[in-house]
């Protein structure tokens, strides 16, 4: 072999590595690839000018190429091409390169078919293999799972997002007391009670929380109902969008009859599992020992205003729920504090917090305890809110727990007798209307939260020349099923719950909200008169809160104070009930103009009006269904309320009186001096864009 | 139904798999029609693919060849694929038959085969997991069974990390790979970038979006991120045919069109 021949060999052999290279991936370095092709082109030099030829050595080459994984689509196509030419130049004998390809060519295929062959079963095998026991991982798995639900004690069910059940395990069967076949004519929810179906349904909102722990009352098909532990998870789909929700349910029926029969025997309060009277009396002895000396220390006692109208109307069971409920919400209230509840009697609660750094001052605290009652709590549909009379005592210097304890009942009766938040003298219905009254005043909270209840205006009229001048704001409530029931009747049902020092700071605030247009509208009639009035009921007038909710309105109102005035029960602030007095001074301090409604005159009253701040009274139904106009002159009657008027005018104050009826008795008060007057004389009382109507019409 | 970009991809023959395409690219049998129909999409949208597929294995085999030379002799190679030719045991075993080898993927396919081929080789395991989890790849008894990670290892990740979609944090999950690796062991990338194609990248992401596998190219300086913690061996972060070639042939023609930039790096 010449150097020459080495030469082109080498040249040849670089040529074939790349044109191979191009097509397949070679898993060698260059050196290596280098030296295996020089060997096979040798072996093809040699074979090609061999006498005698035979072509057949070539066919070895193409398997070895194959070996060597030259395996490219390309790969044989484009070594022929390099290597007949390199062959063609060396032997000169086309007839023998073109021999020598075929048989390469032949060796190739069969090797490669033989190789794709092997790998296509590889890969299917490992196909096979990766299917095989992801299914068994499968079938494993869906069995562990079967057997952890079907075994378990927890009634467990799995349902589409109707809620209908697409699986269900014994248990829950066994806890409902139907057949597994039953569920297939009910949805979740059936098997919750009204009262606690809507917490259920909640779990299906997609965009609630995927998973939940709630309590709620299982309907059993013998009608028991049981509280439950229900854990609620929304599956979702790869998309995010809920697919399936899987529901478990403990009953604890059984272990909940136990507990309660144990706790009831020792500590517990059996319904609100709150202290009884007997342990909650040692925890205070206890605290009140352990506590350093001037450590603070508060006793609320709450005593629940009128419970028996609960009772009454709605029944034992309610009156139950709802005491729970209280409970509740009292330790809601206390929940940041280091505090200690007892129920001490049916329908009286007791508070021990011992004082940390953060907690509120002892009013606020009462004032969170009535915010929180005053929340409806419902019973089926009925929204009920209480009031309550609370005591609160600071720990005194003894460490005497019945001396403690007796100084918080005695705050608590102090409490009750400022008449704040209770309904004295209701405490037993006799007649059916009572009765009535009672259930719907125990509904009239839920009315407001509902939207029921709406404001009423009535005009206000100056008498000299009948403009209207401002109107009188009161509140009117349409029940879904009943009759309208007017602002009197409202007011009256309030004050029987406790709800009314509620009413009041939202009748402020809904009507000052509309002050602007009363001003606006007032200014046209040209009147000094203050435009929107409100009238307090006794409690109103006597709430400890109230100096704040009229603030708070006459901020929003965005006009001055001097546009709003505030009538106050002319008895509640003579009797010095609650705060009523401090009320009325500091509301006229604040600006906004005061007067005394359902003013009857009389030393004592007149003596009243003329020490106080407000200038203005409302004689509000002084004579009953008596109409001055037709009694003569000189009647007592006539001579009397002619001479009340005067006086009143005489200390500086304008008479308004309520209820006028015709004109004729428009005319008679205006001949008598009275400043301004409302009645149905005047129009109907009506929404705000009623009033604005009439003003607009009265030009 | 679209399966999330993260979704290890289960057993399903129907829908192509990166690493069974890339078998094909490399001249390997061990692929369905359906892999085959997508190589030849890409190939259409960019005849070069072919040549990025050989390259990546020939810097594989480089990359494992230098690492040996720097006394590795554990490797653990996340996202191995399909053993086609030239594996990382393959390679270094030429050199050193005790050298150890673990291998990681999650397609179970993929798995599947390289438990057949591994079947008797002493020195090497595959982990069926997700690399994305790396608690489960670092402590699973297979890897922990066959490596030693108070000795220097060598981290593969080839053609890995660009299929690695932003939400499942690669830069986090390569810190976590790297904390739990001895000082001198060594980080190897390769990964896609739209910088060295010259078909629009978007041509070939589009393609493979049909596939088991989406691919999201970095840029240079976000695949230099992924080195946090290591220090960057000569030649640094550079297109794949440029890192240390071992003659012409390596480079072949022009690295504008490499498709990937490569690197290995050393951990402080
Ligand atoms: C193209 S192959 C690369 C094979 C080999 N690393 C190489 O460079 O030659 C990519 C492989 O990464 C795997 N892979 C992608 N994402 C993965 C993940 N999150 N976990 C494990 N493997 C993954 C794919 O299944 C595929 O087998």
């Amino acid at each position: 072999m010449s150097s020459q021949g080495r030469d082109e060999r080498v040249a040849l052999a670089r040529t074939w590595a790349r044109a191979i290279g191009s097509t397949v991936y070679v898993p060698m370095s260059a050196v290596e690839l280098h030296e295996y092709l020089l060997d096979l082109i040798t072996t093809l030099f040699d074979t090609v000018a061999a006498e005698p030829f035979t072509a057949a050595p070539a066919a070895e080459l193409g398997r070895r190429l194959v070996r060597a994984k030259f395996t490219g689509h390309e790969t044989l196509q484009q070594s022929i091409a390099v290597l007949s030419d390199a062959l063609l130049a060396e032997s000169g004998s086309a007839d023998r390169v073109v021999a020598m390809m075929g048989e390469l060519a032949a060796g190739y295929a069969e090797a490669i078919r033989g190789w794709t062959l092997d790998q296509q079963e590889e890969v299917k095998r490992a196909l096979l293999d990766a299917t095989r026991r992801s299914e068994a991982e499968l079938r494993e798995s869906e069995n562990r799972f079967r057997e952890v639900v079907t075994s378990s004690a927890l009634g467990i069910a799995i349902t589409d997002l109707e809620g209908k059940f697409l699986q269900t395990n014994p248990a829950l069967a066994e806890i409902i007391g139907c057949k597994p076949a039953d569920f297939e004519q009910r949805v979740l929810t059936d098997l919750f009670s009204v009262a606690t179906r809507g917490q259920v349904a909640n779990a299906f909102r997609a965009d609630g929380p995927d998973r939940m722990i709630t309590k709620a009352e299982l309907v059993k098909d013998d009608g028991d109902e049981v509280w439950a532990n229900v854990a609620l998870s929304l599956l979702r789909d790869d998309d995010d969008a809920p697919s399936y929700l899987v529901a478990m349910v403990q009953d604890n029926s059984e272990l909940e009859l136990l507990q309660r029969q144990i706790e009831t025997l020792t500590s517990k309060d059996g319904l609100t599992g709150m202290h009884n009277r007997q342990f909650f009396k040692s925890r205070v002895e206890s605290v009140l020992g352990r506590a350093a000396p001037g450590h603070a220390i508060t006793l609320l006692h709450i005593d629940i205003d009128n419970f028996s109208v609960v009772n009454h109307g709605f029944g034992y069971e309610a009156g139950d729920e709802l005491l729970v409920s209280i409970a509740d919400k009292l330790q809601r209230v206390f929940a940041d504090e280091k505090a200690e509840f007892g129920r001490i009697d049916g329908d009286e609660f007791a508070v021990l917090v011992e004082n940390g750094p953060t907690t509120p001052s002892t009013e606020d605290m009462i004032r969170a305890v009535h915010a929180e009652l005053a929340e409806p709590v419902y019973l089926g549909e009925h929204g009920i809110a209480v009031g309550a009379s609370i005591g609160a005592v600071g720990r005194l210097w003894s460490t005497d727990a019945v001396e403690f304890f007796g100084a918080a009942q005695s705050a608590l009766r102090k409490a009750k007798r400022s008449g704040l938040r209770q309904w004295s003298d209701y405490d037993k219905p006799e007649d059916a209307t009572e009765k009535a009254d009672f259930e719907r005043a125990a509904m009239l909270a839920g009315a407001f939260e509902t939207g029921e209840v709406t404001l009423d205006y009535s005009p206000v009229v100056r008498l000299s020349d009948r403009k209207g001048v401002g109107v009188l704001a009161g509140v009117v409530w349409q029940p879904r099923d009943a009759e309208v029931i007017a602002h009197d009747d409202c007011v009256r049902l309030a004050e029987l719950t406790g709800l009314s020092v509620q009413v009041g700071p939202w009748l402020l605030g809904e009507a000052c909200g509309h002050l602007p247009i009363w001003q606006a509208l007032a200014a046209t009639a040209n009147a000094k008169e203050s435009v929107l009035r409100v009238r307090l009921s006794r409690a109103q007038s006597a709430d400890g809160d109230l100096v704040a909710a009229v603030n708070e309105a006459v901020a929003r109102s965005a006009v001055g104070p001097e546009f709003l005035q505030i009538a106050f029960d002319t008895s509640a602030v003579a009797e010095g009930l609650g705060t009523a007095p401090d009320n009325l001074f500091t509301v006229a301090s604040n600006g906004v103009r005061v007067a005394l409604h359902s003013f009857r005159g009389g030393p004592l009253e007149l003596d009243l009006l003329a020490g106080s701040e407000a200038r203005s009274v409302v004689l509000t139904d002084v004579f009953g269904d008596v109409r001055p106009p037709q009694r003569s002159a000189d009647s007592a009657l006539v001579l009397g309320t002619v001479e009340l008027v005067r006086a009143v005018a005489r200390i500086g104050a304008e008479v308004c009186v309520d209820g006028v009826r015709d004109e004729e008795e428009a005319a008679w008060w205006s001949d008598h001096g009275v400043h301004t007057a409302t009645g149905l004389v005047f129009g109907d009382p009506g929404d705000v864009h009623d009033m604005m109507a009439r003003f607009s019409d009265a030009g | 139904m679209t399966t999330p970009d993260w979704m290890p991809p289960g057993v399903d023959a129907e829908l192509p798999s990166a690493a069974r395409i890339y078998d094909y690219l490399l001249g390997g049998a061990h692929n369905f029609a359906s892999d085959r129909a997508v190589a030849d999409r890409l190939l259409a949208v960019d005849p070069g693919v072919r040549r990025i597929a050989t390259l990546n294995r020939a810097f594989l085999r480089r990359a494992v060849l230098f690492l040996m030379s720097q006394g590795i002799r554990q490797f653990l190679d996340l996202g191995s694929g399909i053993p086609t030719v030239g594996n990382v045991h393959e390679i270094a075993h030429q050199v050193d038959p005790s050298t150890k080898v673990a291998y990681v993927d999650y397609e179970a396919v993929a798995v599947a085969h390289s438990e057949m081929i591994l079947a008797g080789v002493d020195n090497t395991a595959i982990l069926m997991a997700d690399v994305t989890e790396p608690h489960l790849v670092l402590d699973s008894p297979k890897i922990r069974g066959l490596l030693d990670f108070d000795q220097p290892i060598g981290l593969l990740a080839l053609t890995l990390f660009h299929y690695i979609p932003p939400q499942r944090k690669p830069f986090q999950v390569i810190a976590a790979y790297r904390d739990a690796l001895a000082p001198g062991s060594h980080l190897a990338v390769s990964h896609f970038t739209d910088d060295l194609v010259h078909s629009t990248g978007d041509g070939l992401v589009d393609t493979m979006k049909t596939t088991q596998n989406n691919v999201f190219p970095r840029s240079k300086d976000e695949i230099t991120q992924l080195f946090a913690g290591f220090d960057l061996v000569d030649p640094g972060l550079v297109p794949i045919s440029l890192w240390r070639p071992e003659t012409t042939m390596d480079g072949g023609d022009d690295p504008s069109r490499d498709g990937q930039y490569a690197g290995v790096a050393r951990k402080k």
